[in-house]
């Protein structure tokens, strides 16, 4: 009776461990759609609100006539790289970059090329070397904003610094004002024609350059660059995680194995010994 | 204080013959079942189970290593339990799965100290440091095998007993201990990923956790291993040991037989 019981209860125990397996991954999917996870091993956020036109090559996000694209080329060559990453993502832009320079953000330094606007395309790239391949973040815009990024610490210098890269003389702002968006606290100057929203972060200034009303939230873009993620490459180490754990395991039950063996070996001998002595 | 029942000598009636027999079967259903469940464990956990976006496929070690301590955990209860109801009864087969609860906890931690020492590699960038919760599980292991050590050094099976069921129950303080200082204490830099957390601040300075439901498949592989870790794996483990203390017993009491004949 005890042998068939016990049997039942355990056939019923793991049913129910693997019924545990649609039951968790259904709380599972608490989340999931926030980042981009490209098979190449970048994650990006998804902006809210943006149309999500990812593909296996890249990812692209999409609102009012500015897209944002994240890609991955296999190059060392950081310059080399964004070019690559600029054909992929659009093959029919053919422009060299005006402003070339190292910004440093909260996941490590990047490459920033501002290209100069040219037939109402306004472009700027950054792209980030890592373990053997270039990863590229592209701003597209068919409207007048631009983003650039100043190693500056001061957010009026940096605004200023970022119009004279994009090639704008600007004298005193007619207006400066703080404003937030996304709970995020932003400094909006205001030019004749032209508007400059900037926010220090770390010790660079982000600034996002617009001589056109939008309605484009401007902090997206820099709440991309600074979310984006590249997975680091950690496979020998889960390769090494695993031999252990089979070695620990084999050891164990090897000796197991070898101690029942050789009390069996001893029992035997025993009973051999217990039967002549009788005898 | 009762007399010590010893186990049943060698040349067993036609019943228990027939009983060995059908615990052989049982087990060895069991460890089969065992078998395919940690297969389909490591099944969820290398290929089900998403890759971490900040760790990368290293974190996948967490299905071993956090269930292993599972594991460890669930023997040493056991060790706690044969401890007592040893000293209760003074039965041997408490004693028997005392030391089994010991010797399986052991396999299960060295396992769990191993992994985590891999996987701390990439992500503290350091093999070993001496973190609080690293710190105890290293004397958790050494108070066991100390353990396994002192008790076959006694020579009176009685005291020998004795000894490793007041041992064993003490010494589960260092497992209570390593689970819960990552909870306490602040300057730990061991994550908490599932669990309560007792102090906000024993969580500030953690290196290496993770959202459950960041990453598909992480929830239902941790949550799959888990059950299966702390619960088949010990079980069988432990049977098996037991099945070899037996024999030893049997073995050695054999051998007391013949010697005195």
């Amino acid at each position: 009776m005890k042998t068939t019981s016990f049997p039942k209860s355990l056939f019923i125990g793991i049913v129910f461990l693997f019924l545990l397996v649609p039951a968790v991954q259904a709380q599972n999917r608490i989340g999931l759609d926030a980042f981009h996870n490209s098979p190449d091993g970048f994650h990006v956020l998804i902006p809210q609100g943006w149309e999500n036109l990812s593909t296996q090559s890249y990812a692209r996000f999409s609102n009012a006539g500015v897209d944002i694209y994240a890609a991955s080329v296999p190059t060392e060559d950081v310059q080399a790289g964004i070019a690559q990453a600029i054909d992929l993502v659009l093959p029919d832009f053919d422009s060299e970059p005006s402003h070339v320079s190292q910004v440093i953000l909260s996941n490590g330094t990047w490459t920033q090329q501002v290209y100069p606007a040219s037939d109402e395309q306004y472009v700027t790239a950054y792209g980030q070397v890592y373990g053997g391949s270039t990863y590229v973040i592209v701003w597209y815009s068919t409207q007048p904003i631009q983003p650039v990024i100043v190693s500056e610490e001061d957010v009026q210098t940096g605004i200023t610094s970022a119009l004279a890269i994009l090639g704008s003389e600007v004298d005193e702002p007619t207006s400066s004002e703080t404003i937030t968006v996304n709970e995020q606290t932003l400094t909006q100057n205001v030019y004749d024609g032209i508007t400059a929203t900037g926010r220090v972060r770390g010790g660079s200034t982000m600034v996002m350059v617009s001589t056109a009303e939008s309605e484009i939230n401007p902090t997206i873009f820099f709440t991309l660059l600074t979310d984006f993620f590249i997975t680091p490459m950690t496979t020998p180490y889960l390769y090494l995680g695993l031999v252990a754990t089979a070695v620990i395991t084999i050891v164990f039950i090897g000796s197991l194995i070898i101690r029942q063996r050789n009390l069996q070996k001893d029992l035997q001998t025993l009973e051999t010994l217990q039967a002549e002595g009788a005898a | 204080m009762g007399a010590v029942r010893e186990m049943p000598l060698a040349q067993p009636e036609q019943s228990v013959v027939s009983q060995e027999r059908d615990r052989s079967r049982l087990l060895n259903i069991v460890t089969i079942v065992t078998i395919i469940a940690v297969a389909f464990g490591f099944y969820l956990s290398l290929f089900y189970a998403g890759t971490d976006i900040e760790q990368g496929e290293v974190q996948r070690l967490f299905y071993i290593h956090v269930p292993s301590f599972s594991g460890a955990f669930m023997a040493f209860g056991a060790t706690v339990i044969g401890g007592i109801l040893y000293l209760r009864t003074r039965n041997v087969k408490w004693d028997t799965l005392a030391v089994a609860g010991i010797e399986v906890g052991l396999a299960l931690s060295v396992l769990n100290l191993v992994t985590g020492s891999i996987w701390a590699r990439p992500i503290w960038n350091t093999w070993w440091n001496w973190d609080p919760r690293l710190t105890l599980d290293a004397i958790m292991i050494l108070t066991y095998s100390a353990c396994l050590m002192l008790r076959n050094g006694i020579e009176n099976m009685e005291t020998r007993r004795r000894f490793s069921s007041v041992y064993g129950i003490l010494a589960f303080t260092t497992v209570i201990a390593t689970l819960m200082i990552t909870r306490i204490r602040p300057d730990t830099i061991h994550p908490v990923v599932f669990g309560p957390v007792l102090t906000a601040a024993s969580q500030m300075n953690a290196v290496g956790g993770f959202e459950l439901a960041a990453t598909p498949g992480v929830a239902t592989a941790v949550g799959y291993n888990s059950a299966v870790w702390c619960s088949l794996v010990p079980l069988t483990l432990m049977w098996h040991r037991i099945r070899l203390e037996n024999l030893a017993q049997r073995v050695n009491a054999l051998k007391a037989r013949v010697l005195s004949e």
